[in-house]
């Protein structure tokens, strides 16, 4: 059996004084696609954040281990390069950098080597093509002025380019219409059949899940994992909905 | 007498005195040395000066020589300026004076400036209809030279002219620098003014338009780094006197380590400029605790039928966007650093001249590589 990717054990989250998160558990293991369905404010992006280490949410509690090392306490950058990626609900607007120097930097500094412009040009637009997103895009200032779609679009751009081992997407399907959901959709299966990345796919809608192999299913409610199981658990969701598990 | 006292970038209209905003005083070194500019020209466009050389194969102006290239009547000294009347009367300084003609051209001056010196440099544009002239101006000195570099510029752009001056400052840190600039826009002529103030230790930077013929428009952009204690002061005004003229003033800096900034920027409707629009815009990054950044956003109306608006955002880096750019690998102060220079890059966008963003960047490298 496989070392896991990321281990999360009895991890207990504040914002502020409030605790949001209770005595959380999970594993996945490396290629493995998690889904964490749940209702409004259930805690689902706090869980995001805080295995990003957004420094506004505290952890009080518990540990994240990532590749065996213990980053409870790491920079988010740090986490960042040791292989973790989250994808933004909202994606912030960066005004005077463009997509494209963007990612290029950041590819700089995640692999810590001058990458050739060629090299890089012919690397995004293969991604690009893959989304559908006009090339334009890469000379126009990170997410400044697009569109949901396209911000989210440039969000699975970000994977594609960053190739994590472990990608957290936060409601990357909400405000997308069916077409969009399905070239995201095809985006995230890019990353996960040829690169072997690991998600953890935060959403409401099993539109965006329909192409994707999923592995396990767990239900967050009042920032506890109240329900763990395989794939079909998100069918049964989709048919009656969240109120039979919390009612257990 | 070593010094003068100025008093420079006044408000058109004066504000409460305890703010201190009104005007601003520097004494400054009496400018006692020749700067010689490099110039290259392009197109139709002539250089007149004393010792004038001809363009290869070019009639410029409809003149074979240089030297008789007709000078219009233009009342170049009488034209005001952001800085205001102090700087004109600075001192003779080495002028120069370019004549555009119809076509586009372009025209880059450089001036290069060593340890010690005190220079003061006229350049007057005059842009005959229908003409499109670019200006570039650099300033520039090595990392370590003191000294004070004035330069006055003024531009009359005749019916339907277009003008962009891009003036790019890269001065040593030591170094005083007064740019002051005064344009007269007639009829359908536009100038836009793209400014970088980089280098320097007091910076004081005036621009003044004149929106004289109906649909005249200037566009005025600075941008600035302010640190090492460094004083940027700016006083930009477009007053608007002819009908449907137009107006967009942005600046967009940054300041840490102490630095001071005062920005002026003030939009004048005058009797007569019925459907005339301004707009000014003002964002600044404040990245320490101990910068001081001063804004006097002002809009004068003497017409009805006119349209104004001013916006300001001023703030330290943004949490979420901190975070947002962390997560995809950038510590925190390379983040910092990379939107620091996205300010400067937003302006660099616009000069569209590679040789120049270039020098810039490798300018820029040299600033943020050395960590301060």
């Amino acid at each position: 059996m496989a070392e896991e990717l990321l281990q999360v054990r009895n991890l207990q989250v504040n914002v502020e004084d409030k605790q949001i998160l209770h005595s959380i558990d999970l594993d996945i293991k490396p290629g493995e696609t998690h889904v964490l369905m749940g209702p409004n404010g259930a805690g689902k992006s706090t869980l995001g954040y805080a295995l990003m280490g957004n420094p506004k949410y505290t952890v009080t509690g518990g540990t994240i281990v990532f590749n065996g090392e213990d980053i409870t306490k790491l920079s988010v950058d740090k986490r960042a390069k040791a292989g973790m990626f989250l994808s933004f609900q909202n994606p912030l607007e960066v005004p005077g950098i463009s997509l494209s120097s963007f990612l290029k930097t950041a590819l700089e500094q995640q692999r810590g080597v001058r990458i050739k412009a060629w090299d890089f040009r012919k690397e995004l637009r293969q991604a690009m093509a893959l989304l559908q997103m006009d090339n334009k895009y890469a000379e126009r200032d990170l997410n400044t002025g697009f569109s949901g779609g396209e911000k989210k679009k440039a969000e699975i751009l970000q994977l594609l380019m960053l190739n994590p081992q472990l990608a957290i997407l936060d409601e990357t399907d909400s405000g997308l219409d069916v077409d969009a959901v399905k070239i995201v959709s095809q985006g995230i299966k890019t990353f996960q059949e040829h690169r072997n990345g690991a998600l953890l796919i935060i959403t409401h809608n099993t539109k965006i899940l329909e192409a994707l192999h999923v592995d396990k299913t767990h239900i967050l409610a009042n920032g506890s994992i109240i329900k763990n199981a395989g794939p079909e658990l998100v069918d049964e969701i989709s048919k009656h909905g969240f109120e039979q598990f919390l009612q257990k | 007498m070593d010094k003068i006292e100025m008093i420079v970038n006044q408000l058109p209209a004066p504000t409460w005195n305890r703010l201190r905003m009104n005007e601003s005083r520097v004494a400054v070194a009496v400018p006692k040395d020749e700067c010689e500019p490099r110039v290259a020209l392009q197109g139709s466009v002539c250089l007149n000066k004393q010792q004038s050389a001809r363009i290869p194969g070019k009639n410029c102006c409809g003149c074979e020589q240089m030297a008789t290239c007709p000078v219009s009547g233009i009342d170049f000294p009488a034209m005001p300026t952001g800085m205001g009347e102090a700087m004109t009367q600075l001192g003779e300084g080495k002028r120069i004076h370019l004549v555009a003609d119809a076509g586009k051209s372009t025209a880059a001056v450089t001036l290069r400036y060593a340890d010690g010196q005190k220079c003061y440099n006229r350049l007057e544009i005059e842009a005959k209809p229908g003409s499109e002239l670019t200006v570039f101006m650099t300033y520039i000195s090595t990392a370590s030279a003191k000294g004070m570099a004035a330069v006055q510029t003024k531009i009359a752009a005749a019916k339907d002219a277009k003008v962009k001056l891009v003036q790019v400052q890269l001065l040593g840190r030591d170094f005083v620098h007064l740019n002051d600039v005064g344009s007269d826009l007639a009829a359908g002529a536009s100038f836009e003014a793209l400014q970088l103030q980089l280098g320097g230790t007091q910076i004081y930077n005036g621009v003044r338009t004149e929106l004289t013929g109906e649909g005249a428009n200037f566009d005025a952009a600075i941008a600035y780094y302010g640190r090492h204690g460094q004083r940027i002061d700016m006083n930009f005004v477009a007053n608007h006197h002819g009908k449907k003229t137009t107006c967009n003033m942005t600046a967009d800096g940054v300041l840490q380590q102490g630095a001071f900034k005062l920005y002026r920027g003030t939009i004048d409707f005058k009797n007569g400029s019925a459907g005339a629009l301004g707009d000014e815009k003002e964002t600044v990054l404040l990245l320490s605790d101990d910068v001081v950044n001063q804004s006097i956003p002002l809009i004068l109306c003497s017409e009805e039928d006119v349209q104004g608006n001013h916006g300001a955002s001023i703030g330290k880096l943004d949490e979420d966007l901190l975070f947002y750019m962390m997560s995809r690998g950038f510590s925190e102060s390379d983040a910092i650093d990379m939107m620091a220079k996205a300010k400067i890059e937003g302006l660099c966008r616009r000069i569209e001249d590679e040789e120049t963003v270039q020098l810039v960047e490798r300018y820029l490298e040299g600033v943020i590589a050395d960590g301060e």
